[in-house]
């Protein structure tokens, strides 16, 4: 698809265009914000996203890639719902019960001793790894290692310099690599 | 940037780095994946409609308020044009009571110059 063109029926209010968007970036937007926000207001902060991306899409320029300005507007939102839960004073829980026996991690053969140690991690480990990390954290490391987004676009999302955003990163892989190595000892 | 980083970021190979590294890139990896499962998001249909309707009302609130807004203007212009008919009315009559007031004026006047005239 065309981004051009996209924009263009967007800001034509095509019904088309909206069902373009919603398709290609509420799976994206909604990804962020779970990992972001560990919380169930997920299709809360999609529809609030979307929102201001079809009011917002007169005002956008163009300066940057439309994934861009939707990551950086979904960032905003996740950062206004995380105010909101720290106002409420709100405690989360994660995932819900009952999932994590379906993300045992199984061996494949041919791999080394590393298999063994491997086996024991489950979803509840990952869970609790990534709880311990702030949502920063979590939302750098989603963006670069799962989402593989060059430096430079991140760096585009967050507003910050990229080698703030590099110097971020390579101490957030420290503390999750520290967490999985220390539960790995304890384990 | 360390070793770690570096092959995270495709800049070394797995070759390239220490036994260490490479278990905790391993244990890394698989980390990421199960995260990446974890972050899997599907939106349904029923949220696009109701984000559809959502806009789709609060375009329409807009817009009621723009015309309310409009309509209110046109409202007091009426109301105040309509409260100053009288006196507008007034002047209306007067003007028309002028005319009869200068016309007898002029004609004293005329009859007053052909008076001198003569």
């Amino acid at each position: 698809m065309n981004e051009k063109l996209l924009i263009d029926a967007l800001k034509k209010r095509q019904n088309w265009a909206y069902e373009v968007l919603y398709r290609e970036y509420a799976p994206k937007i909604g990804s962020i914000a779970k990992s972001f926000l560990n919380s169930d207001d997920v299709d809360d902060v999609v529809q609030d996203v979307i929102i201001r991306v079809l009011k917002g899409i007169k005002k956008f320029r163009g300066d940057s890639k439309l994934s861009t300005w939707i990551y950086r507007i979904t960032v905003n939102v996740c950062k206004d719902y995380l105010q909101r839960y720290k106002r409420r004073n709100e405690v989360f829980t994660d995932f819900q019960e009952g999932e994590e026996d379906e993300y045992y991690l199984q061996p494949k053969s041919g791999e080394d001793i590393l298999k063994d140690s491997l086996l024991e991690i489950t979803a509840e480990r990952v869970r609790m790894a990534l709880e311990k990390l702030s949502p920063e954290d979590r939302l750098l490391i989603k963006l670069r290692d799962v989402d593989d987004l060059s430096y430079e676009e991140i760096a585009n999302i967050l507003q910050k310099p990229v080698g703030t955003i590099k110097s971020r990163l390579h101490y957030a892989r420290q503390r999750l690599r520290k967490i999985l190595e220390e539960g790995e000892e304890n384990g | 940037m360390d070793e770690f980083d570096r092959l995270l970021d495709g800049e070394k190979s797995l070759e390239e780095v220490s036994d260490d590294v490479r278990r905790s890139y391993q244990l890394y990896r698989k980390i990421l994946e199960m995260y990446k499962v974890r972050c899997e998001y599907t939106p349904s249909e029923r949220l696009k409609e109701k984000i559809l309707r959502r806009y789709k009302r609060k375009s329409a609130v807009l817009t009621g308020v723009l015309l309310g807004v409009f309509a209110s203007v046109i409202f007091v212009f009426v109301l105040f044009d309509t409260l100053s008919l009288p006196s507008y009315r007034k002047e209306k009559l007067a003007q028309v009571q002028n005319p009869v007031v200068s016309d007898v004026i002029y004609f004293i006047k005329t009859v007053e110059l052909i008076s001198d005239g003569w």
